[in-house]
């Protein structure tokens, strides 16, 4: 009867020498390889993803999927969830052919942020539009065209009795976006008169019946019948630049591309994908589907070739739903959702979620876009992500330093370019924009402690001072009078074993000079916010320091989720 | 000499030329070194082997059911993304979309196809809203229906259209279990029921709300032997007898003898719902009567009056309660005159008492009372949406009227709940299941 106790007690020893082992941090060393290597030739173009199929996947085969993946939920009950495989030393990701940091790393000026991706003054409306190509999908009628320029554009119009919603949706999306990393195409808002459109040779379109055949001069007044016209006879629309280069076709949010050679890091595992949950919160980017993504063949300032990965169609972020306000539900549920059909039917009926309240759209040009209900971690897009499946706190912190790192200032100055002509409607939605963005702030910082931006330099009489910023501080969400910090120092040669440390009331101190002697290690920084009892998770960081012992510098860091 | 500066020239013209191909080769082949040099990252698995081989139980078990899901949404998305069924409708229908051919299905006539021509008399009316349609349909066992239905035909009348009808169908499992609230299960005869009909409606708007019908029409009925009556089991004894050969004409008037049966009938119809796919409020019934006498001299005559209603009553956020009442009489229009028994009022119908079997109670009389309650699970823009729903239906049929043969503990009863699709113009599809105290019933209706 006793037996079985000594495996038992060998494997409590064995949990806890693990549990113990595990506290000692250990630096992400791997190096992650540049994705913009030179490609000769562009991969084969690839169809377009059917919305449905793709819906019932994500919707249905995949949940099914996680439930009979043993490994995902045993990584999941134990809190080891697998996190992203392309981040650096600093728990950062580096520039590659999906991301690049932006406003985080180089915050970039009012002007800067209102460009965004822009590299043009927009289409030439002082010539005529050629027709090019019928729209073939998306919600919003459209077509494109090319300037006298000879520049391409996709102009989409805003629905009708909902001036603004769309394009102005879609361009201040945009210049998030952009600003945050991602690559976009052009978005502008443009003002033109109808009269300057002329049908081009050979453009075909599939009709509703399902022929394909030329598109005509009804076609073109058939949509111009379903759009809104402006006081002055002119139309306002959405023109979005053909993105450079020789499109191949949309990105799944999941596994690799075969035939993309830099394509090496599962999609479900790229941290800006994962962490794009927060900023579509943020955004209210409901439909980040594979459908809206775009990869193209680009070639470089270096004449490098290689494929770039677009985030494209954002008209359907903030309060547009393409046709007009999006539904309520949008943003709280996935369009099918299971859980809230169970709710429903096992509550009878009597489960009231908050969105089936009667609301008011209190702007037309902003739709619904409010905070009421609103949850950063309960935000759902139409249909599930992969990526976002698979976020984890890590990445999820990184989705809201991308947030946070847009002040007030910065938000009116991008609102700017919706062009709305409402000021009222305008200031509405930078107020609900700063508001979402403290709350996903505030959020996602009590779970991982926002320490961040460290830098080290010597100080007088040659000490080391290490200094960091408080975002939650930064963003005026927490007050820095009473917040307490924790530091503590270990190296090598006390492996495993992290000595109480010292509690700071600054973000600021020196680094003893002993512990530098003896070639550096780690520092381990808790937080505990007034009125808290707990401290927070621990950010490690690694100080190395030169053979001569007199050069220390910041090598990474590990954040404890 | 001269052969060997011809040579001379020869050769220096070929050395300028290999080695104008050589650098062009060189060069092309230094502009594919630039990439062939390049060592791409190695790719990625989302998973270790350890974590593959861990997978590998989970993903014997759901890889079925994965494929069903990814088969049936590749599936739709072909169909989608082809537009194959936009194109044969466009093939099926005329460039001015006056005539065409469509599919039709129903559980109960068969799959068939539908032949319709719309304005017909728009050279004589304003308006060519008047639509004939010839449906031709067939199932299993002989089962057909054949119709040509002329519906909003115009007349010069105000707010007045007319409809023509010439049907005949054939259903050839009918089910009869006895008349009266009484009927046993275990005494199911089935019979095949042939019913050819013409008629013609005039339909009247009073108000947006009312309208007023008057119906006049003939019927021939025939029953004849069930299909797959009369088969025996393994112990000897018959399965499903036919009605025909279980009951005489004196004791089930009509299993025997043909019926020619003229009628005429007026009729009011309210309709004051907010929308007709997802009415949250308003009412909707009909009061009708109608007098039907044999056309061939014979004993058939009665009088059929039903009245129908249902409120649609709004509790909060899209919650619906519908109360539906409805009341069938059956009576003999003059002393010796006789109601074919497929005429009697019936419950088993899913519009009935859910939960039972078709034709389950026949009798002169019925009474059905329903509350159901349902609940949006999504409303799409208000365009669209899924429902569901909780039912109750009670009701019962009577032969010697209501205070005479039924108690308060023959009502029948089912319960049950379903899904229910929506759009603007009606309702699209529902799912139901239902219970009674004889059967669990699933119902699938397409609208």
């Amino acid at each position: 009867m006793h037996k079985p106790l000594l495996p038992t007690i060998a494997l409590c020893v064995l949990g806890l020498s693990i549990a113990v082992a595990a506290e000692q941090p250990v630096l992400n060393t791997a190096t992650i390889p540049d994705d913009r290597n030179c490609i000769s030739q562009p991969p084969p173009s690839r169809n377009s993803i059917n919305d449905f199929a793709d819906a019932i996947d994500k919707q249905f085969a995949q949940p099914i999927e996680y439930a009979f993946d043993i490994p995902r939920g045993i990584q999941k009950l134990t809190g080891n969830r697998k996190q992203a495989f392309n981040t650096d030393a600093f728990d950062l990701v580096p520039a590659s052919s999906w991301y690049t940091p932006r406003h985080t790393a180089n915050p970039l000026s009012l002007e800067e942020l209102q460009l965004g991706p822009n590299r043009i003054d927009g289409p030439n409306t002082s010539g005529t539009w050629t027709i090019v190509r019928a729209k073939a999908d998306g919600v919003t009628p459209g077509f494109a065209i090319e300037d006298q320029d000879g520049n391409r554009f996709f102009i989409k119009f805003d629905p009708p009795g909902y001036s603004e919603l769309a394009s102005g949706a879609e361009v201040v999306a945009t210049k998030i976006f952009y600003a945050a990393g991602y690559f976009t195409p052009e978005n502008y808002v443009v003002t033109f008169d109808p009269a300057i459109l002329t049908m081009g040779e050979g453009v075909k379109l599939i009709d509703e019946k399902g022929r394909k055949r030329s598109m005509n001069d009804a076609d073109l007044e058939d949509i111009l019948e379903r759009v809104e016209y402006l006081p002055d006879g002119r139309l306002r629309a959405l023109a979005s630049r053909y993105i450079p280069g020789k499109p191949i076709g949309p990105f799944r949010f999941e596994g690799t591309i075969e035939e993309d050679p830099n394509d090496f890091i599962p999609h479900q595992h790229r941290r800006e994908l994962r962490g794009l949950y927060v900023l579509g919160s943020w955004l209210n980017h409901i439909d980040s589907k594979a459908q809206n993504s775009l990869d193209s063949y680009v070639t470089d300032e270096n004449s490098c070739s290689y494929v770039r990965h677009y985030l494209i169609d954002f008209g359907t972020c903030l309060g547009s739903g393409g046709r007009g306000p999006h539904p309520g539900y949008r943003g709280h549920e996935n369009e099918i959702d299971p859980g809230s059909i169970f709710r429903k039917i096992i509550t009878l009926g009597m489960w009231v979620e908050e969105y089936e309240k009667p609301d008011t759209v209190l702007y037309p040009s902003i739709g619904r876009y409010s905070n009421q209900g609103f949850h950063p971690d309960r935000f759902h897009s139409i249909f599930p992500n992969p990526a976002y499946d698979n976020m984890t706190l890590r990445d999820a912190y990184w989705g809201a330093r991308l947030v946070a790192s847009f002040s007030d200032h910065e938000l009116e100055a991008i609102v700017q370019t919706g062009q709305y002509s409402n000021p009222d409607a305008e200031a509405y939605l930078v107020q609900q924009l700063v508001n979402r963005r403290d709350i996903i702030c505030k959020y996602w910082f009590e779970k991982m402690p926002p320490m961040d931006h460290f830098t080290l330099h010597e100080g007088e009489g040659g000490k080391y001072r290490l200094t960091f910023d408080d975002l939650a501080v930064t963003l005026g969400l927490e007050e820095s009078v009473g917040t307490d910090y924790l530091v503590s120092i270990g190296n090598q040669t006390d492996a495993g074993h992290i000595p109480d440390g010292d509690i700071l009331d600054s973000n600021e101190f020196d680094l003893p000079e002993e512990w530098l002697a003896a070639g550096g290690g780690w520092v381990s920084l808790r937080m505990r916010r007034p009125n808290k009892r707990n401290w927070t998770q621990a950010v490690h960081l690694f100080v190395e320091v030169d053979d001569r012992g007199r050069d220390a510098a910041l090598t990474g860091l590990v954040r404890d989720e | 000499m001269q052969d060997y500066s011809s040579i001379t020239r020869l050769i220096r013209k070929s050395s300028w030329l290999c080695l104008t191909m050589l650098l062009l080769s060189t060069g092309s082949f230094a502009s594919e070194a630039d990439t062939a040099d390049v060592i791409y990252p190695e790719r990625m698995k989302s998973r270790s082997t350890l974590e593959t081989i861990a997978y590998i139980p989970g993903a014997i078990v759901h890889y079925p059911i994965h494929l069903i899901f990814t088969g049936f949404g590749g599936t739709v998305g072909w169909v989608v993304d082809t537009k194959v069924i936009e194109r044969v409708n466009d093939l099926l229908t005329s460039d001015d979309e006056l005539r065409g051919l469509q599919p039709t299905y129903s559980a109960r006539t068969g799959a068939g196809a539908n032949l319709y021509q719309k304005g017909l008399l728009s050279g004589f009316a304003a308006h060519n809203k008047d639509t004939a349609t010839l449906t031709a349909a067939f199932g299993f066992r002989g089962r057909h229906y054949y119709q040509l239905l002329w519906e909003s035909i115009p007349l010069p009348l105000h707010r007045t259209d007319a409809t023509l009808t010439a049907r005949q169908r054939l259903f050839p499992e009918e089910a009869f279990f006895g008349v009266g609230p009484h009927s046993q299960l275990g005494n199911k005869t089935i019979h095949s029921h042939r019913r050819t009909r013409i008629s013609g409606d005039l339909a009247r708007d009073l108000t947006n709300m009312v309208t007023v019908k008057v119906a006049a029409g003939a019927d021939w009925n025939e029953i004849g032997d069930g299909a797959e009556a009369n088969e025996v089991d393994d112990d000897g004894e018959i399965e499903e007898p036919s009605t025909n050969r279980t009951y005489t004409e004196a004791m089930l008037p009509g299993v025997i003898d043909p019926a020619a049966l003229g009628y005429v009938g007026l009729g009011f119809e309210i309709d004051s719902r907010n929308r007709p796919g997802d009415p949250t409020r308003g009412v909707h019934g009909h009061l009708s009567s109608k007098l039907h006498s044999d056309l061939e001299g014979g004993h058939w005559g009665f009088v059929r009056s039903e009245i129908d209603v249902s409120y649609y009553k709004h509790l909060i956020y899209k919650r619906v309660f519908v109360f539906r009442a409805a009341v069938s009489s059956n009576r003999t229009s003059a002393s010796g005159r006789a109601i074919p028994f497929y005429e009697l009022a019936e419950l088993g119908e899913d519009n009935t008492i859910r939960g039972f079997e078709r034709n389950r109670f026949r009798g002169r009389d019925k009474a059905i009372g329903s509350i159901e309650y349902r609940f949006p699970l999504r409303d799409i823009w208000g365009e669209s949406g899924l429902d569901f729903s909780l039912f109750v239906d009670a009701g019962q049929v009577s032969s010697r009227g209501f205070f005479n043969d039924v108690r308060w503990k023959d009502t029948l009863i089912g319960v049950g709940g379903g899904f229910r699709i929506w759009n603007l113009d009606g309702m699209v599809a529902k799912v139901e299941l239902a219970r009674s105290r004889e059967m669990w019933r699933i119902y699938l209706v397409l609208n």
